[in-house]
């Protein structure tokens, strides 16, 4: 049977107790984080309420950690619905981290596996409460068996198809605040917010998932390498290409907290991308080698391992493209898979390919850098134009001056350009998170027109009922 | 696995029972115990991170002594029990036994307590301090008013019509009582809170009154003078229990909307509003803090808030009355507070209570005949807590010897030349009562004490001994050290109340012995009159003031009007996070609160350039505090708030900025009424 949070925001007053009850009973170092309080409006700024969301890991009826743990190391109890990670499993890959959206599970950096809140499934199994539910000191928090249909849209609590199993009692009136004497400047105000939601903690960064840029960019030269050589017979130094694939697959292990068990990253080709793509690119080096090696690059073959290949660049892509993201959402100029066909038109020197996808790239480019400038992103004008400098104009204007005599050069200066796309790819990756959510709210609800003062005829009813 | 009912001794309304649990002897959870009905739910925080707490590295756990360098070295019991009985003996034949200050806080409640004042009566008396700077001017104003100091059961709140918090934040001090609040609330009764501040208490109520700190004894009479203009008094109670109510009404009359308004800077409608809604939502419970009586004329604006319940027939009523102190569980009190921490009229056993504890450290340096050669303190930090550090820190500097008994090196202990480990509230059983909640509660032994602790009561017997007296002359006085010994004095407590036994507390807390539910029930006062006295001689008499509650303006708001150089008023509030300065060292709640930060009003800040996060300095001519600014959009302007208890290691007493002042009545102190002004750091 399905168990549910139930979270009642009128009692909250965001005490911390149900935070100490949870590292209590599962022994864990202050500030472990697996329950965590965001607080609406921490500034209490006059017009909108200020509250309390008490979150730990909503233990969904359709668990995105579980599905796309490429090491199936999650697994859910029927009897309790509670989701669970073995941590002898667990390779330390941190993606069950960037598909929740509400940040349950947490990397633990001594075990370098991740670890995440238990529902306290071993006291539910003994028909009790979780600690964090029988601590709360004023009941904001308890539990019950799931039901369907219940409030789980409430400001700061970031939306999902995974069906959390937590049922918010929304504020009694969710505009009600006290009415007081004060106002404040709404504009300094929001200010301060949009510096706050600048300055948050970002899931991934480009210092943190620098292997991965470096594997996918890798990846994705290898493919479009074999590509051209299959496509129209481009000649490349084996040794280079060996060599960089190998490298880019032990650069990808560094990304695991928990080497030992990279193998795990394949069991759940069923259901996740990092297992594809893990699958996938290995695949397609074995094919190239038994292509080079054994079959001299017969074309049948040669365009299945450059199938296999661009399926791991695709892969690559899917694995970003989770439903927590947030910010552009749409076709990335620095995905792999639009790259690889791009360089696999620049290997071979076809100028149908370079230009339709060529074309391609700086149409997505410009538009996502237009989408930033309106919604206030951040633009790097600098790497823009280093970006599109490198990447189009300057091997554009060798190919123009000298024609394919310096080839070399074009090919150097257009991949430096796809290489700072890539790297603006990682910088410009956001997920939601509970905390993020929140600001992201009160900004929205701050922009919604209401009269905060009761009339004095709102009064006369509450005081006289009439 | 072993699990045992004890209950929190912390100074804290909740009082909450527990159930912990043993694991091969270590404490490993801390739940609530479910039979007492004010703390059904959850333990707060604090009560959680006892888990820590007990096992602390940073627990004292062997007798220190200072050195010559400042640091403090192990020392053994002996050598500090003979160091403490030779300068106790040297001291009584040289200067007398009042050459020796006695200090206690209220860091830990039970009837062991006792012991320490046994000790000092046999060793022939003492110095120590009279009044109190938790509460006394709010209940000397209750008992000249009502009689005596109690109040309906916390549970009653939910029959409230209307929830008057005045300047109470229960969200943070009084957790428990905000589940009654939630049940008002969600019957669609009024919440009203009045407090400079928007706190998490104020954030469901249905109106938030930010009076000028000091002046809520102005609104309180503008509210009665409407009631009355608008004849919404219950004139059948005010005629048959009300005393001096024709004397009330011709003074009121001067605290019209319009003068109140300037002077507390309310909007006028607000105050028709709230006198409004009393006069319709009844039955109206008004919960009174504690911050709001430490101001210099607070004992008079306590007295003008009862009044309004009074005038509206809001006493000894379900849902009714004034909810400030509940001490029907104080059984065991002969002379109950206030009156209790009053300087005697005749001085017994030799103990001289010559010392304001509102003045604590100008009492210690102006002390003669004897003067003050010697300092015993316990279950205090007064370093960080009392009034003026600068002066407490002087003052101890001045003697010979200073004994803290402590489980921290607290700015206190880091004064003293010898620390004594003090006990944790699982290491000795203790009967103890509450002043929110009815019931007398076991504080069970469950742990032995750590390393070379040893309960006060022992400690007391080790010294009674080295001073020369026998077993014989300790009887009834300290107990022998083991736990049996402890268990007997405390069953010889509680005889007098056959309802009580050790074996049964030890099943679940029990409501002291003739608890009224409703208090006042019966409508008899305790007054001279028998009556609610709106009209007090008694006020007049013990403490010069009006026999009338009227309004007065605080020495600093004068002060400010006068010479506006420190225009902010510092706002010195508890909360959730510790209990004064208790807890603030422990990990689990340093990850909640970190670090002092100072709340302000983004107009006061950016009027000098100060932005959040800023470090700024808050002084005035007494002296100085960097910390954090944190901007708060709806703390009222001219404010500035930071809680109190954070120790001087971890960024600064707020009482570097207080000064040590009695409050109008009851020997309070008024030491929440400060003024100050900021700057940016560079």
């Amino acid at each position: 049977m399905q168990k549910a949070f139930v979270f009642d925001i009128n009692k909250c007053t965001g005490c911390s107790a149900c935070m100490l009850a949870c590292e209590i009973e599962n022994d864990l170092p202050a500030g472990s984080n697996w329950r965590g309080i965001s607080t609406f409006n921490y500034f209490r700024f006059p017009e909108i309420p200020v509250f309390h969301l008490s979150l730990a890991c909503n233990h969904c009826l359709e668990p995105a950690c579980m599905k796309y743990c490429p090491a199936e190391a999650y697994l859910k109890d029927e009897k309790t619905g509670a989701v669970l990670l073995d941590s002898k499993k667990c390779i330390g890959c941190r993606y069950c981290s960037w598909v929740c959206p509400f940040d349950a599970p947490q990397y633990n950096k001594s075990n370098r596996v991740m670890e995440k809140c238990t529902f306290c499934n071993p006291r539910l199994l003994e028909d009790n409460s979780s600690a964090c539910v029988v601590s709360c000191p004023t009941g904001a928090l308890s539990q019950e068996t799931f039901k369907k249909d219940i409030t789980v849209t409430v400001p700061g609590f970031p939306e999902s198809t995974i069906e959390p199993a937590i049922e918010f009692i929304p504020l009694r009136n969710s505009s009600s605040i006290p009415e007081f004497k004060a106002k404040g400047d709404k504009k300094s105000f929001e200010n301060i917010i949009r510096k706050k939601l600048r300055s948050l903690p970002k899931k991934v960064t480009f210092s943190s998932e620098w292997s991965l840029l470096l594997f996918s960019f890798i990846a994705c030269i290898a493919v479009s390498l074999f590509g051209a050589r299959i496509y129209s017979g481009f000649e490349f130094d084996m040794r280079l290409f060996w060599g960089m694939s190998i490298a880019g697959l032990l650069i990808s292990l560094t990304h695991l907290g928990c080497k030992g068990r990279a193998l795990r990253a394949i069991l759940n080709f069923k259901r996740s991308w990092i297992s594809r793509e893990v699958t996938f690119f290995p695949l397609f080096l074995l094919f190239s080698i038994v292509s080079i090696t054994l079959l001299d690059f017969s074309r049948l073959f040669g365009w299945i391992t450059v199938f296999i290949g661009f399926a791991a660049l695709f892969s690559i892509d899917k694995v970003y493209e989770t439903e927590t993201r947030t910010g552009w959402k749409k076709t990335h100029s620095g995905m792999v898979f639009i790259t690889g066909l791009f360089l696999l038109g620049v290997f071979s020197k076809s100028n149908v390919i370079i230009a339709w996808f060529g074309f391609l790239k700086v149409y997505f480019y410009t538009m996502r850098k237009f989408h930033f400038h309106k919604t206030g992103g951040e633009k790097r004008i600098s790497v823009s134009l280093f970006r599109l400098l490198f990447g189009f104009v300057i091997p554009a204007g060798i190919w123009g001056i000298y024609g394919i005599d310096h080839y070399n050069y074009i090919l150097a200066s257009i991949l430096t350009g796809e290489f700072i796309d890539r790297i603006e790819f990682y910088l410009e990756l956001e997920f939601i998170t509970p905390v993020k959510k929140i600001f992201e709210d009160m900004l929205i609800e701050l922009r919604k027109p209401k009269s905060v003062k009761l009339r004095s005829a709102d009064w006369d009813r509450i005081i006289y009922n009439r | 696995m072993n699990e045992f009912t004890t209950a929190c001794p912390r100074n804290c309304y909740s009082t909450c029972s527990f159930k912990v649990t043993l694991k091969d002897g270590q404490l490993t959870s801390i739940e609530s115990h479910k039979d007492n009905l004010a703390t059904t739910e959850g333990p707060c925080l604090k009560g959680l991170s006892y888990i820590e707490r007990v096992y602390s590295p940073d627990r004292i756990l062997y007798p220190l002594k200072k050195e010559v360098n400042g640091n403090f070295s192990r020392v053994s019991w002996e050598e500090a029990v003979s160091v403490i009985s030779e300068k106790l003996i040297s001291l009584k034949n040289d200067h007398g036994a009042k050459s020796v200050l006695y200090y206690c806080g209220s860091g830990t409640k039970g009837l062991l307590n006792s012991v320490s004042t046994n000790f000092w009566k046999l060793y022939g008396g003492c110095t120590t301090t009279y009044g109190d700077l938790c509460w006394p001017s709010g209940l000397e104003a209750t008992r000249l008013m009502l009689g005596e100091n109690k109040h309906n059961s916390p549970w009653d709140l939910e029959n409230a019509g209307t929830i008057i918090f005045w300047g109470k934040n229960a969200a943070e001090t009084n957790i428990h009582q905000m589940v009654f609040a939630d049940r008002v609330k969600a019957n669609d009764g009024k919440v009203i809170v009045i407090d400079p501040r928007r706190t998490q208490t104020s954030e469901r109520a249905d109106l938030l009154i930010q009076p000028r700190p000091g002046t809520d004894g102005a609104l309180a009479l503008a509210i009665a003078n409407l009631i009355i203009e608008k004849k919404n008094t219950d004139e059948q109670f005010i005629r048959k229990y009300v005393h001096g109510y024709d004397e009330f009404r011709e003074m009121v009359k001067k605290y019209d909307t319009e003068l109140v308004s300037e002077i507390t800077d309310v909007p006028p409608e607000y105050i028709v509003r709230v006198a409004e809604i009393i006069s319709r939502k009844k039955p109206v419970t008004i919960c009174g803090g504690f911050g709001m009586q430490r101001y210099s004329n607070s004992g008079q604006t306590m007295r003008a808030i009862i009044s309004i319940l009074a005038i509206t027939g809001n006493i000894g009523k379900p849902g009714a009355g004034w909810q400030f102190a509940n001490l029907q569980s104080h059984i065991f009190d002969e002379v109950k507070d206030p009156v209790a921490s009053f300087p005697p009229e005749k001085e017994s056993d030799g103990i001289r209570v010559s010392i304001s504890t509102a003045e604590l450290g100008k009492g210690i340096l102006e002390s003669k005949d004897p003067g003050l050669k010697m300092a015993w303190i316990e279950r205090g930090n007064p370093v960080t807590q009392n009034p003026e550090t600068h002066t407490v820190l002087e003052a101890l500097r001045s003697l010979d010897l200073i004994i803290v008994v402590e489980q921290f090196m607290t700015d206190t202990a880091m004064e003293a030349d010898i620390i004594l480990p003090a006990k944790s509230m699982f290491e000795q059983s203790d009967v103890i009562n509450a002043y929110w909640h009815p019931y007398i509660q076991l504080k069970q032994k469950v742990i032995d004490p750590p390393g070379e602790v040893k309960p006060e009561s022992e400690i007391y017997y080790y010294l009674a001994k080295a001073i020369g007296l026998t077993d014989g002359e300790l009887e009834g006085s300290i107990p022998l050290p083991g736990d049996g010994n402890i268990d007997n004095f405390l069953e010889e407590k509680l005889k007098p109340f056959p309802e009580l036994s050790l074996n049964r507390l030890k099943a679940g807390p029990v409501i002291a012995p003739g608890t009224e539910d409703i208090a006042w029930k019966d409508l008899e006062f305790g007054t001279p009159s028998g009556k609610i006295e709106l009209y007090s001689k008694e006020t007049r008499k013990r403490w010069g003031l009006d026999e009338l509650p009227v309004y007065t303006e605080t020495i600093e708001n004068i002060r400010r009007n006068s010479s506006p150089e420190y225009p902010l008023y510092m706002m010195t509030p508890n909360t959730k996070d510790r209990i004064h300065s208790q807890f603030n060292n422990i990990e689990m709640i340093k990850q909640v609160s970190p670090e002092p930060v100072a709340q302000i009003n983004p107009d006061d800040a950016s009027k000098r350039s100060i932005e959040h996060g800023d470090m700024i300095r808050l002084f005035n001519e007494r002296g100085e505090l960097k910390v954090r600014s944190v901007l708060d959009y709806s703390l009222k302007q001219g404010c500035v708030s930071l809680t109190n208890g954070w120790w001087i290691a971890q960024g600064g007493t707020v009482n570097f900025l207080s000064f040590g002042r009695e409050t109008d009545m009851g020997h309070g102190a008024a030491f929440h009424e400060n003024l100050v002004e900021i700057e940016k750091v560079e």
